[in-house]
């Protein structure tokens, strides 16, 4: 059974007026709901909102391992530094920055519960060996948070399920620099089409609040979150997309909150032309797509940019007179 | 000595293909002039079918350039490949989709079809002399049985190397390193890898490639490219160089990715 682990708390800045109690406390459902199997909540958070939400499984983040007994009740507790005390389970955290220190972990190995973090540059090596060396080491109890030095911490984390690692540490957008939590659950329903509960449809509602509270900036092409990662301009790929959406898409925008947008442009077809004038209830001939399409392609070289619906309706109204 | 691995940039090819992303012919002109001169192997300069002003653009990298290689980007069909004939490039680059979702849903047609057909356009632009390149569109969702089968077909036509693409992006790390090994194993013919970043592994599954076999590796200039992007450049050579060889030199890199940034600054104003 997977377990995804999002730390997503862990990485904002609190003392800022924009994070609230309410804020978290709904930012930590959602997370739940989209596929969160545990939520790390820091003290300071965890302060703000002053209970967990019913349904939400946290794991609290302590400064040390002694904080643990003033905060009872918690499932886990999670930190770098101390020990255990009681019946608490704790999570001793380790920050593992070369394969080479792999071999020095042994002397860790009496510990219950332990969370591997960094590894950035795993994937130089033979990866999979390194990871099968950490199973035999720590077992199931292992937490894997890969860091994303090296813009592979998404497919380490996969990897590490790939592998038979359970438990794995993500946060949203990859905040912090962690491997991003939308890619990950994603990349279980795709790659090893496992389904669980999770509501992806969430995702944008979780961004939205996340830019409430912190400067967060997406990139357009964001995978899974950018804005226009389903805006389709190419006249093969709208092409394709007419006839099953599978053919140029890894997964249905509708999983992610989003929609298709077909566009227009310089890479465009006549495919897409006739979409687009179909749309307005005119249907081309073949001459008449051409003609249009040749049109929109010299608009769009000549301004340096896509066509916009305006320009198109002109365009259309040129070509097809009446018609349009 | 670590091993070679070649940069093919397709910015102006993949990466113009963006919703919305249009390069006038002076700044492709200028992008390829610094990609040549950073070492970059190979520029996919763009699709001649698209028209005049494309050939145009196409044309006057091959005056410039110096090393790079320039190739050009075609459908599977005799009159794209005219187009590119006419800009004679050093490649002339034949996509063939090989995913049973898109030959039998996007083409309507059947494997036997598409075999004769590549094979009719591999050998069109072979007998005028040009040296050809085919990249497996949809390679990730595709019969490896079937590509190997092709590949040993193209491979006797004198096809240069094959382009295995990630289309939609859902490849890992570990699929994309078998399925490089398996094609290397039974045919022994160069690979080239294209991969997108839908899953946010583009870097990943490009670098696993490569550790595989492939000697080639495509990018783009801040990971444009379809939806997600495609593999990012600048990020690939961070992580590439510290166990390949890629023949890049870093202060033109820098000056290349400088003059981008400028460019798509322009670009992404809405």
């Amino acid at each position: 059974m997977i377990r995804l682990l999002d730390r997503t708390l862990s990485t904002l800045e609190y003392g800022r007026e924009t994070i609230t109690g309410n804020k978290l406390a709904e930012l930590v459902t959602l997370l739940s709901r989209a596929g969160a199997d545990w939520v790390e909540i820091p003290v300071e958070a965890y302060r703000l909102m002053g209970t967990v939400p019913d349904d939400v499984k946290a794991i609290l983040r302590v400064h040390h391992g002694e904080e643990a007994a003033e905060f009872p009740g918690f499932d886990y507790y999670i930190s770098r530094f101390g020990e255990e005390t009681g019946d608490l389970r704790f999570i001793h955290e380790i920050q593992v920055n070369d394969v080479k220190e792999i071999e020095l972990l042994k002397r860790f190995q009496h510990f219950k519960y332990i969370c591997v973090t960094g590894l950035d540059d795993l994937l130089l090596w033979p990866y999979a060996r390194e990871m099968k060396k950490l199973m035999a080491l720590f077992g199931k109890n292992m937490w894997f948070c890969p860091e994303n030095d090296y813009h592979c911490a998404t497919a380490l984390a996969l990897e590490w399920i790939a592998q038979g690692g359970r438990n794995v540490g993500v946060s949203f957008m990859g905040l912090g620099g962690y491997a991003a939590f939308e890619e990950v659950s994603l990349g279980i329903r795709i790659a090893f089409r496992q389904k669980s509960g999770a509501d992806l449809t969430l995702l944008p509602r979780i961004l939205a609040l996340l830019s409430e509270m912190a400067p967060v900036k997406v990139a357009s092409n964001k995978a899974v979150l950018g804005s226009r990662i389903f805006t389709v301009e190419s006249g093969v790929h709208a092409d394709g997309l007419v006839k099953n959406h599978s053919v140029y898409e890894p997964y249905p925008p509708q999983w992610v909150g989003k929609e298709r947008k077909i566009v227009l442009g310089k890479h465009s077809g006549r495919c897409s032309v006739r979409i687009k004038a179909k749309e307005q209830g005119v249907e081309l001939s073949d001459q008449k797509a051409a003609l249009l399409l040749e049109k929109i392609r010299n608009r769009s070289i000549e301004e340096k940019r896509g066509v916009s619906e305006a320009e198109f309706l002109l365009l259309l109204k040129e070509v097809a007179g009446h018609e349009a | 000595m670590k091993p070679r691995r070649f940069i093919v940039d397709t910015t102006l090819r993949d990466g113009e293909q963006s919703a919305g992303i249009v390069f006038t012919v002076e700044e492709k002109v200028r992008l390829a002039a610094l990609m040549d001169q950073c070492g970059i192997y190979q520029i996919e300069a763009g699709i001649p079918a698209v028209g005049r002003v494309e050939k145009e653009a196409i044309t006057r990298i091959l005056a410039i350039r110096k090393n790079a290689k320039i190739s050009v980007w075609n459908r599977m069909n005799a009159e794209d490949i005219r187009h590119s004939m006419e800009c004679c490039p050093d490649i002339i680059h034949i996509g063939v989709p090989v995913s049973y979702v898109q030959i039998y849903t996007k083409l309507r047609k059947n494997k036997r079809w598409l075999e004769n057909e590549l094979l009719r356009c591999v050998d069109l632009a072979r007998s005028a002399g040009f040296d050809v390149t085919v990249g497996f569109e949809d390679a990730s969702r595709a019969d490896i049985s079937f590509m190997a089968s092709l590949m040993k077909q193209l491979e006797a036509y004198g096809v240069l190397y094959v382009r295995f693409a990630d289309t939609v992006g859902v490849l890992t790390p570990g699929r994309t390193a078998d399925s490089i090994k398996n094609l290397l194993d039974y045919t022994g013919m160069p690979l080239e890898i294209h991969v997108h970043n839908d899953l946010g592994m583009a870097v990943a599954n490009s670098l696993e490639a490569a550790k595989a076999g492939a000697l080639y590796v495509d990018c783009t200039l801040q990971g444009l490219g379809e939806r997600a992007g495609n593999c990012d450049f600048q990020k690939f050579v961070a992580v590439g160089e510290r166990i390949f060889d890629l023949g890049i030199k870093r202060e033109a890199a820098a000056e290349l990715l400088r003059e981008f940034s400028g460019v798509m600054r322009m670009e992404m104003v809405e």
